[in-house]
């Protein structure tokens, strides 16, 4: 929370007067640009930031459970990625399963004028026909596949993101379960 | 007795309002901090421990999932008191000073906190010629981890102001205090995110408190 009530104050008097100079309806369109790399090496190669190939990778692998196809047996998991890329997962929803190992992840950008800015990152895993198998998108809390894509407008959203300055995905953002027993000493 | 009790021959042992707050604090209650600790090494720490009885005069929940509960008691003066809970257990008790706020002038300018290469995730930060150390993200090597995001509602005594909700931007950080071995200073930044209009960057000092620390009414 802030400071002091009356550190709020202030600020309330202050903010109005940006609001012409950055609110409006005037903001341009963003566009979303989606790219699977296999690592980060590959995806640093491509001319992404380190930080965002990072990023992505790290976003991609917390999600890399949740958003994995479950299989009750290793035998049908392997049925379709095939030898070796199988392993025990589990999640908080449905416990321990069979999934696929993250064989690469997705990197979304969005392109906003001239510039551009990490916009959110899913798990890839390949099939065993050597097709990539993506998680349908909304499969899992910080998708950015379906309902984010389109405009950059914040306004008139009905999501939790419009009532916000950040409207990037929750998903892109450090794990909360840091700050679960991560208090330090 | 109660008219509820005369009407249907209760007793006056009704029970008390349930509260599920750690610690019986309260929203409106009190709360003094022993600082001897501080008096005893003045200067040591970056910060003063707030002075006698502090009114609880607002109270900030965070539900951070898996049975964990962030508890914020605003006070008098400029501090605040987390404590952390899973389920009816405290895992964690912090007093906090706000160190120093910043009002970044554009809604992109505090979007950029939350981003790569903000100081909120650096690696470490000089706060006041004291450097802290990062304590959340996977990799103590990596230059830059997103800062964690998590919501916050604030609720105030009822008749007070009106309640409210934010959404956080925050990494800990940490320095062995060396006059001190063993203890800890914390370094607590987060970019609070209001509204689309509303925004700060807020720097709390904070240290370890125990129970036997706190003198609670």
């Amino acid at each position: 929370m802030k400071r002091s009530s009356t550190a709020a104050l202030l600020l309330m008097g202050v903010t109005p007067l940006m609001l012409t100079a950055c609110g409006g309806d005037s903001h341009p369109a963003a566009a979303i640009k989606e790219q699977s790399y296999a690592n980060i090496a590959y995806c640093a190669a491509a001319g992404n930031p380190q930080a965002d190939c990072q990023r992505a990778f790290d976003q991609a692998q917390e999600n890399s459970n949740a958003a994995a196809p479950h299989y009750k047996t290793r035998e049908d998991c392997l049925k379709e990625f095939g030898p070796d890329m199988c392993q025990p997962r589990s999640d908080a929803h449905e416990g321990s399963f069979w999934g696929p190992v993250m064989t690469g992840f997705i990197l979304g950008r969005m392109f906003d004028g001239g510039s551009s800015r990490y916009y959110g990152a899913e798990p890839l895993y390949r099939q065993r026909d050597g097709q990539d198998y993506r998680p349908s998108p909304g499969s899992y809390g910080g998708s950015f596949g379906s309902s984010r894509s389109g405009t950059g407008s914040v306004g008139g959203s009905t999501d939790a993101a419009g009532s916000r300055a950040v409207t990037a995905s929750r998903g892109g953002f450090g794990s909360v379960s840091a700050a679960r027993g991560g208090w330090g000493g | 007795m109660s008219l509820f009790g005369k009407l249907f021959g209760g007793d006056d042992a009704a029970p008390a309002p349930v509260n599920d707050l750690p610690l019986k604090l309260r929203l409106g209650g009190a709360v003094a901090y022993d600082d001897t600790m501080f008096k005893a090494n003045a200067g040591v720490l970056g910060f003063d421990a707030p002075q006698g009885n502090q009114m609880i005069e607002a109270l900030g929940k965070v539900d951070l999932g898996a049975g964990s509960h962030l508890y914020r008691f605003y006070l008098t003066d400029d501090a605040w008191l987390q404590v952390n809970t899973t389920g009816a257990s405290i895992d964690d008790i912090k007093l906090f000073v706000y160190a120093e706020t910043k009002n970044p002038p554009t809604k992109a300018e505090f979007v950029r906190w939350t981003e790569p290469g903000s100081q909120i995730g650096s690696a470490q930060v000089i706060f006041e010629g004291k450097s802290y150390a990062r304590v959340w993200g996977d990799s103590p090597a990596a230059s830059w981890t997103p800062p964690v995001a998590y919501d916050e509602s604030v609720e105030h005594p009822v008749g007070g102001e009106a309640n409210f909700d934010l959404t956080h931007y925050s990494m800990l950080y940490q320095r062995e205090v060396p006059e001190l071995p063993g203890r800890f200073e914390y370094l607590f930044v987060t970019a609070e995110d209001y509204g689309p209009e509303e925004f700060c960057v807020v720097y709390s000092l904070g240290v370890d408190v125990t129970s036997a620390d706190l003198t609670i009414t």
